[in-house]
Parts: C-alpha cells; structure tokens; sequence
C-alpha cells in the first residue's frame, strides 16, 4: 500500500536569518527534496543556485539541521528544518 | 529559564523571578541599546531571534552555568524587534547563595549568549541600518 505522503512532493523547509534573509528577500524558502540520501552539500547547491545573491555574499555563514549545527556531509530529511545562520550578535 | 519577548523588558519582574529563600545574592546584568558605534550615531536597534535554536542553546547554557557554579535560579530575558536607545535588550538574572557565584555565574552566562545565541542585531543610523559583526557560531 502507497502512503499518500509518498505520492506529494515534499519540500524542505530552509529559514533565513539576519543579513542572509535581506539577501535572499525571504524568511524561509522551501526546496523539492529528493530523498532519500540528499545531503546538506546539495541542498546548499541548490539554494546557491536559485538565489545568486546569496552565493555572491561575502557574509561568512554556518548552516544548522533542527537547531544543531551541521557538518556538510549531513545527510538531510524531509522534516528537518534547515537554517543559514550568519555572526550572531545578542546582547 | 529563557524568554524571548517583544515587550519592554519589566527588570523588577526579572528579579522577582529569580529571588529565592535560600539566597542570599542576586546577581544582574542588564544590556541596553547605545546611542553609536564605530563613529555613527544609532538612533535605534532591531534585534531579531531563531527563536527555537536560541531557546536549546541557552538551556545548554544554562546546564553549563549549573556544573560550575552552585547557582539557585537562573532567568534570562532578551528582547527582539525594534529598540529605542537606552532601552533594555537583555537581562540576565542570577539567584545563589554567595555573592562570588552569582557574580561568576552572571557574567559567564552574558558572555555565552554574546558567543553562542542566534540573535542578531541591526543598528539604524542616519545613514542606514547596518547588522553589526558578531561571532559566527561555533567558532
């Protein structure tokens, strides 16, 4: 039996903070995800792709998959919420 | 406990929140906004928060903060969206039993949250609003 998730597309949620969300315009961009062993590499490659502006910054960035800052190589689910996080400054 | 709020932040609620039978001191830092920087004059601040990852990260800090020190209550509370100069941005509050761990505790637990907390600060000048370099995250 076909679950009817299976049969929609799924799309990954990435947010935008700070400088990077000026950037790019957008508090958060959703992206077709291809599971099942898409990695975090490609889905900034993707972005980077749609959004020239961003690939053109000089704003250095990490990256974070459900709030917990993520190495490249991480590999990415459908529900997981991914993050560019540019220098944080609170206080 | 860590709040994030839009509303103006009420520093005698923050005491209250942290003050304990047990305690003898409390320790509070409070942060506000200033009217320049590097030779521009601020006439205001915009903050903004990923509320979610902020919120884990000060647990973590906070856990930290309760392994080095004997610390009773812990509260901080940072504010988000547009700010006056002068008004307050951040307000951590410490309870302990001495005066030497909230002291320590305090000022640890301010600087983690400049370091560590995915807030993000834009000064507006009158020459344009300009984000101000920070700390990238784990780094």
């Amino acid at each position: 039996m076909v679950q009817e998730d299976q049969l929609s597309v799924k799309r990954l949620r990435v947010k935008l903070f700070g400088n990077l969300r000026e950037i790019v315009g957008k508090k958060e961009i959703r992206i077709k995800f291809n599971p099942p062993d898409m990695s975090l590499s490609e889905v900034i490659s993707i972005i980077l792709e749609y959004y020239p502006n961003l690939s053109r910054t000089t704003v250095p960035y990490i990256v974070s998959i459900n709030q917990k800052i993520a190495t490249k190589s991480a590999k990415i689910n459908a529900n997981d919420e991914v993050a560019f996080l540019p220098p944080v400054s609170g206080g | 406990m860590f709040l994030i709020t839009k509303k103006p932040i009420d520093i005698s609620r923050v005491i209250e929140g942290v003050r304990d039978k047990s305690s003898g001191a409390i320790a509070l830092f409070v942060g506000t906004v200033r009217d320049g920087g590097k030779g521009q004059v601020v006439v205001g601040m915009y903050y903004e928060s990923y509320d979610k990852m902020a919120k884990l990260i000060l647990e973590e800090i906070e856990n930290q903060v309760k392994l080095k020190w004997k610390v009773s209550k812990f509260l901080v509370v940072h504010r988000i969206g547009n700010l006056n100069i002068a008004d307050i941005s951040v307000a951590v509050a410490i309870s302990a039993r001495h005066r030497k761990e909230a002291f320590g505790a305090c000022k640890y637990t301010m600087e983690a949250i400049k370091r560590k907390v995915p807030i993000w600060k834009k000064e507006v000048t009158a020459d344009g609003s300009f984000w101000v370099k920070g700390h990238l995250l784990g780094g």
